[in-house]
């Protein structure tokens, strides 16, 4: 989270600007109205702050994607991407993977590709002939979706055990 | 002509998303489809009546706009027009739709969201430099000119304060009543 700085610092600078003005002001008619519109803004900008501390506690796991779990769309996006492919064969790919059971739309696979992208997770293929763009693991990626996918045989795992004291 | 075309107010997407798509796809099965989306309205033109859903997502494409809309065409969803960052799409009814999960789905609000917030907080200290400026210099340099040249910066920055302000008000509420 990159921004958290200077939405930090931006805040600070309209809780400087306003104290000036509190200690500067003559005209205590635009005074007034500045306190309102200044604090109007600080319970905002608290707002904001206070999303981000909820981010923060949400990702308590890692700061970065690389710690991050991924989510079951990623999940299968990956599985899809264990041989290079396009956007679209992604999406039939995922789809006849899990029998229907999974399906991506449009804009979740779009926004996950560039995050997945820009994590370094996968690459584009550079000499491909096909008027698609084809996507493949990097090996950072492979790593990470290794680790994922034992994660997840675990837990699998630790599931069977007890589901006969559930029948 | 002009009962080849429909207008209806544009209120904002930050503001009606929801009711304005419901709303395109009641037009539809009228047989009126939106053909274009501008700063104040949208134009429907008159065509024969489907059942259609209509979809909006905002993107900031570069070189990649190609592959982006040709996702979209693969799984149903016709491009229908787009203005700035947003996009419109339009599919038959059941299509699968265009976010399927909730983590990218929030992550459009929340990039707006922050974009207009970014645009607030600068519109909000170059309008407090302005002022600052018109209390503390012009004041006593007594130019009319510098006075006016002032007062017109500072109605320009709270023309785009304000609706900024009121935008990121309205994500805030919007991703607020989605987290619950």
């Amino acid at each position: 989270m990159p921004n958290r700085k200077n939405r930090n610092s931006s805040f600070f600078s309209v809780a400087k600007l306003y104290m000036f003005l509190k200690t500067n002001l003559i005209n205590s008619k635009i005074k007034k109205s500045l306190t309102t519109f200044i604090s109007f803004n600080n319970i905002l900008l608290n707002d904001i702050l206070l999303n981000d501390i909820n981010e923060v506690i949400d990702l308590s796991r890692g700061k970065s994607l690389d710690d991050e779990i991924l989510t079951d769309s990623t999940y299968y996006i990956l599985l899809a991407l264990v041989k290079p492919i396009h956007g679209y064969g992604i999406m039939q790919k995922v789809q006849e993977i899990s029998k229907g059971e999974m399906i991506i739309g449009p804009a979740s696979l779009y926004s996950i590709l560039k995050k997945l992208q820009d994590s370094d997770y996968i690459e584009l293929l550079e000499d491909n002939e096909e008027r698609r763009k084809t996507y493949t693991l990097t090996t950072k990626g492979k790593e990470i979706f290794k680790k994922d996918i034992n994660r997840r045989i675990s837990m699998v795992e630790q599931g069977k055990k007890v589901l006969q004291f559930l029948e | 002509m002009s009962n080849n075309y429909k207008y209806i107010w544009n209120m904002g997407l930050a503001f009606d998303e929801d009711r304005v798509l419901k709303k395109m796809s009641v037009l539809a099965k009228e047989g009126w489809f939106l053909a274009e989306m501008t700063l104040f309205k949208y134009r429907f033109e008159k065509s024969e009546p489907k059942d259609l859903i209509y979809s909006m997502d905002r993107k900031m494409l570069n070189e990649d706009k190609e592959e982006y809309f040709d996702l979209f065409h693969s799984s149903g969803w016709n491009h229908v027009c787009s203005y700035g960052h947003f996009h419109f799409f339009s599919a038959s009814n059941g299509t699968v739709p265009i976010y399927t999960d909730r983590k990218s789905y929030l992550e459009k609000y929340k990039a707006v969201r922050t974009s207009y917030l970014k645009m607030l907080i600068i519109s909000v200290i170059l309008f407090a430099i302005t002022l600052l400026l018109k209390i503390f210099v012009s004041n006593r340099l007594n130019n009319k000119a510098f006075a006016c040249a002032l007062i017109l910066a500072g109605g320009i920055l709270a023309a785009i304060a304000v609706p900024c302000f009121m935008v990121t008000v309205a994500y805030i509420i919007r991703l607020k009543k989605e987290c619950r």
